[in-house]
């Protein structure tokens, strides 16, 4: 009884580890040559939101505003640069249709608050996000 | 059984040891099989130490005394809570408990990111596995927990076990060592990940996204072991002491340190892509330190109260720390390029530098309790005498660190990232600062003229003016613009940014432990000898020996004293403080009685009987606010499952598009 | 450069008030780790030195009077008396036999002035390795 149990628990550790099928090989998910760039992108508009969240209610003076807000928008530019360069040197990266959809993704084209780069999948009247009018902003 | 449980082990070892070669060969190689194969090893491993743990488990539950660990941790009248936490009593036990936790934060790790990292995965792996299987090492050869009781070749069964120690039968204590390991352990994972980020030189900061949840959650897990472990030796130990500076309360504590200076500092590189080489430093030393912990516990290094007993394992630690240490440290210097900062530091009143001050000091409090903690190693080695520092050296550092760090609790939130003017200055602290020095100047007036209580109690008028007006603004603006009530505009506002709002709501956490702590230097006791009849007088209450009597159960014998508690003449309570000795273990315990309250707790300990008069001798302690310690904890918890929740608002970038995500993103204006 | 200037101020300030502090708490309350062997060699230095003797409390010989408690720490053949009227109440694993840690000075009539006991109980008592494990057993029981 001992001696069975403990060449079922040998053989089946060796062979669960050491069978692995093709099929078993997991479809990797397709990595953007420039992902950490937009992942960089997005925290810089979330400082950009969180700033003019802080403006709003009042912890900041309109001039700190001003400058770290011009900041951040001067190293979103760079980030996109960033982007644009990578793209060029790689202009196809192969991407594998995804197995299993990551995120739904809006159909058309996200709306941006122009106030504090917010993205919407649907159009608004007004940020949700900083409260700024929408109106004429989209992208 | 003890013999398949013995097999599952070293089966568990050699599958450790190959997928640590599979993963970096089918890496090296481009072999995905190689590295799917390492991969089902981790899987496997998982479920033979399930196996093994359950085997353990079952003869501790059916009173296997023919087990040694059996027969050393747990009796047959041991309740069955205990005997089941008997797993995780003794050394041996607690090394599997170790390796089973191991190995299920292993298996969910390649489980969920089976799809993702493919680049990096491989050397997570190895890093899991390399610890996997040190610790497999040790159980698996140096101290099995399967060994059996034999004379000569037979095997023979004690008649009972020697039972849980019962200092240790107390439901916190039960609950201490798993939520201690679950932290501990749990910075394997993003150590792994920041050395397989480190090794292929991944773009970004991908281990920190990914680890970030991990963090979290061992940090809280730290947390609860830690806060446990105070909250037990306080209602058990019999001397209202919460922290003793005792080298394995400290070994619990260094790793939580940097584990709080990493969670703060991952931000700037979240933001900023700065401190880069910092954070692969910090998040590495609380790694370490973990394994550094574990290792003073249980070698024998530092005398200690309540270390384990001496074992060889010791030597293998101390190896096993040695070559990490020389690893990382190589790993780190070698890619110092990859780890360049992005950008630097704007303004010495900044966010930013207010992070800096918040790391800078909890690695020098980290720094001084090691220091503390290993002086007598390092004096001997030194000057051949060993010489050790108490209390006083821990509390003359660690006093003013904590009360700087409570400071940075409350100014950290309100300066703004990259610099705030002296403008924007006044506006956020100009309200704080005036209720600060206002409690300063009533604790004064009132009579109160110990300076780190006073700076204490003011700091936290600050500090929780602070989170307090963070919110009610937060709430106003979303109240103007929705209309919703105050209650969920502040929940609205809480959602919104959960790890923000949920961090404040940890810092309250803090606050509300440091009145805690600060009540401390107004303790108060009294020891006296009393017969039936007499009175004891402390700080307004008048505490009449009701009852003395003694008696004896097949466990123990007692002494035990009623007690009334009379204050302005009226009746409030009655306490029963008792004494016993066990007989299994030769040892007597004291069954404290506390009255808590929130201004103070009145706490009664039953000392002894004098040998001479026959009386009974009564401790009378009263500990002003200690209560707050214990709710200060529960919003602690409370704040970091807040952080837990995801936020409403999600960062969002085009995760899998690739052409045309230029396109996508709002014009932005120059 | 006069931003970082500022930022290395700072910390210098911050670092060396807590390098002084850490000087003082040391001087404060080193303790010198002796066994009683070790007592009897350092002779008359060890009357300035607040020290921390360990050794086994020897059965029988402790004697509580009102609150102060008085016992014999062996090593070997080795015996110190030690007078302990400190406020905090001995610990529970502080009994016959027991591996014990007395802090304090020495007196110059050669009793030890302890003001606080620590008794090692450990998380668990385990035998030493070696040792036959049924006799620890029924020793035990």
């Amino acid at each position: 009884m001992l001696l069975v149990v403990a060449a079922l628990l040998v053989t089946g550790a060796i062979l669960f580890t050491l069978l692995v099928r093709q099929k078993d090989l997991p479809a990797p998910e397709p990595v953007s040559p420039v992902e950490h760039l937009e992942e960089r992108k997005a925290r810089i508009y979330d400082g950009l939101r969180d700033l003019t969240f802080e403006f709003r209610v009042g912890k900041l003076s309109e001039e700190d505003y001003q400058r770290t807000k011009a900041d951040l928008q001067a190293e979103l530019a760079r980030v996109q640069a960033e982007i644009e360069a990578v793209l060029k040197k790689a202009p196809a990266p192969k991407v594998a249709p995804p197995l299993v959809p990551a995120k739904p993704e809006p159909a058309g084209d996200l709306f941006h608050c122009p106030h504090c780069g917010a993205a919407f999948e649907r159009p608004m009247k007004f940020c949700g996000e900083c409260g700024q009018p929408m109106r004429g902003g989209e992208a | 059984m003890e013999n398949l449980g013995a097999l599952a082990i070293l089966l568990a070892f050699a599958l450790a040891v190959y997928s640590i070669a599979a993963s970096i060969v089918g890496k090296l190689k481009s072999r995905p099989y190689l590295i799917v194969s390492a991969e089902r090893a981790v899987y496997a491993i998982w479920f033979l130490l399930t196996f093994a743990s359950a085997l353990l488990v079952h003869a501790l539950l059916t009173d296997d005394f023919r087990l040694a660990y059996v027969a050393g941790h747990s009796n047959r009248d041991l309740p069955v809570l205990y005997k089941f936490a008997a797993w995780w009593g003794g050394q041996e036990g607690s090394l599997l408990f170790w390796s089973w936790i191991l190995a299920s934060y292993a298996a969910v790790v390649v489980y969920t990111n089976r799809r993702r990292f493919r680049d990096m995965m491989p050397y997570v792996t190895a890093t899991l596995m390399v610890t996997m299987a040190f610790f497999l090492l040790l159980i698996g050869f140096v101290v099995s927990p399967f060994k059996v009781l034999a004379v000569g070749r037979e095997v023979v069964a004690a008649p009972d076990g020697r039972g849980l120690n019962p200092l240790l039968q107390y439901w916190a204590m039960a609950l201490h060592p798993p939520a201690l390991y679950l932290g501990f352990v749990g910075f394997v994972v993003p150590y792994a990940f920041a050395m397989g980020s480190l090794i292929t030189r991944q773009p970004g900061d991908a281990w920190i996204h990914t680890t970030r949840r991990w963090t979290l959650v061992t940090w809280g897990f730290q947390s609860a072991g830690i806060l446990l472990g105070a909250g037990w030796a306080y209602a058990v130990l019999g001397w209202g002491g919460y922290w003793g500076w005792d080298p394995v309360e400290n070994a619990s504590l260094l790793p939580w340190l940097t584990a709080t200076a990493f969670l703060h500092s991952v931000m700037m590189q979240e933001k900023k892509g700065m401190m880069k080489v910092w954070n692969m430093v910090l998040v590495s030393a609380t790694f370490i330190l973990c394994i550094f912990g574990t290792f003073i516990t249980r070698s024998g290094l530092i005398s200690s109260v309540h270390s384990f007993a001496q074992s060889p394992i010791g030597y293998y630690f101390a190896v096993f720390l040695a070559l990490l240490v020389a690893g990382t440290a190589w790993l780190i210097l070698d890619r110092l390029d990859y780890l360049k900062s992005e950008s630097q530091l704007e303004s010495v009143v900044s966010r930013e530098s207010s992070f800096l001050f918040n790391n800078l000091i909890l690695v020098a409090s980290c720094f001084a309790v090691l220091w503390g903690t290993l002086f007598p190693v390092i004096s001997e080695a030194f000057t051949g005498e060993q010489i050790t520092v108490g209390p006083p050296f821990f509390n003359r550092v660690n006093i003013p660190i904590g009360l700087f760090l409570l400071f940075l609790t409350g100014v950290g939130p309100l300066i703004a990232w990259r610099r705030s003017s002296l403008e924007s200055l006044r506006r956020a602290f100009l309200w704080p600062v005036i209720g600060a020095v206002a409690t300063a100047i009533l604790l004064v007036a009132f009579g109160v003229r110990h300076f780190y209580a006073v700076m204490c109690f003011s700091l936290c008028t600050f500090v929780a003016w602070t989170i307090v007006a963070e919110f009610y603004k937060g709430a106003r603006a979303i109240r103007s613009r929705t209309g919703k009530n105050w209650a969920m505009a502040v929940v609205e506002l809480t959602h919104r940014n959960t790890r923000r709002y949920g961090g404040y709501v940890v810092h309250m956490g803090i606050v509300l432990m440091f009145i805690g702590f600060a009540g401390a230097a107004f303790n108060r006791d009294v020891t006296e000898e009393v017969k039936i009849g007499d009175s004891i007088r402390l700080g307004g209450y008048e505490l009449k020996i009701a009852k003395l009597d003694q008696g004896r159960n097949p466990n123990y014998s007692w002494h035990h004293a009623a007690v009334e508690v009379y204050r302005d003449g009226r009746k409030l309570d009655t306490l029963h403080p008792e004494r016993r000795f066990y007989f299994a273990s030769e040892q007597t315990t004291s069954e404290v009685a506390i009255r808590r309250q929130l201004n103070h707790d009145l706490y009664l300990n039953f000392a002894g009987i004098s040998e001479q008069t026959q009386n009974a001798v009564i401790q009378v302690y009263l500990f002003p606010l200690v209560s707050w310690i214990w709710i200060g904890s529960a919003v602690l918890f409370f704040g970091t499952i807040l952080c837990l929740i995801p936020s409403k608002v999600k960062l969002q970038y085009a995760r899998t598009e690739v052409v045309g995500v230029a396109k996508r993103q709002a014009p932005v204006r120059q | 450069m006069k931003r970082h200037a500022k930022f290395v101020a700072v910390v210098a300030v911050i670092i060396g008030s807590l390098v002084w502090l850490a000087l003082g708490g040391i001087n404060e309350s080193k303790t010198y780790y002796k066994t009683v062997a070790e007592l009897r060699e350092m002779g008359d230095r060890a009357l300035e030195k607040r020290l921390r003797v360990a050794g086994d409390v020897e059965e029988g010989s402790i004697v509580r009077t009102g609150r102060e408690v008085r016992f014999v720490l062996r090593q070997d053949d080795l015996r110190l008396t030690v007078i302990y009227d400190g406020a905090e109440p001995l610990p529970d694993t502080f009994r016959d036999g027991a591996q014990a840690l007395a802090d304090g000075k020495m007196g110059e009539d050669g009793v030890f002035r302890a003001s606080k006991i620590q008794a090692k109980c450990a998380s668990k008592y385990e035998a030493k390795p070696g040792s036959e494990p049924l006799r620890r057993i029924s020793r035990t029981m």
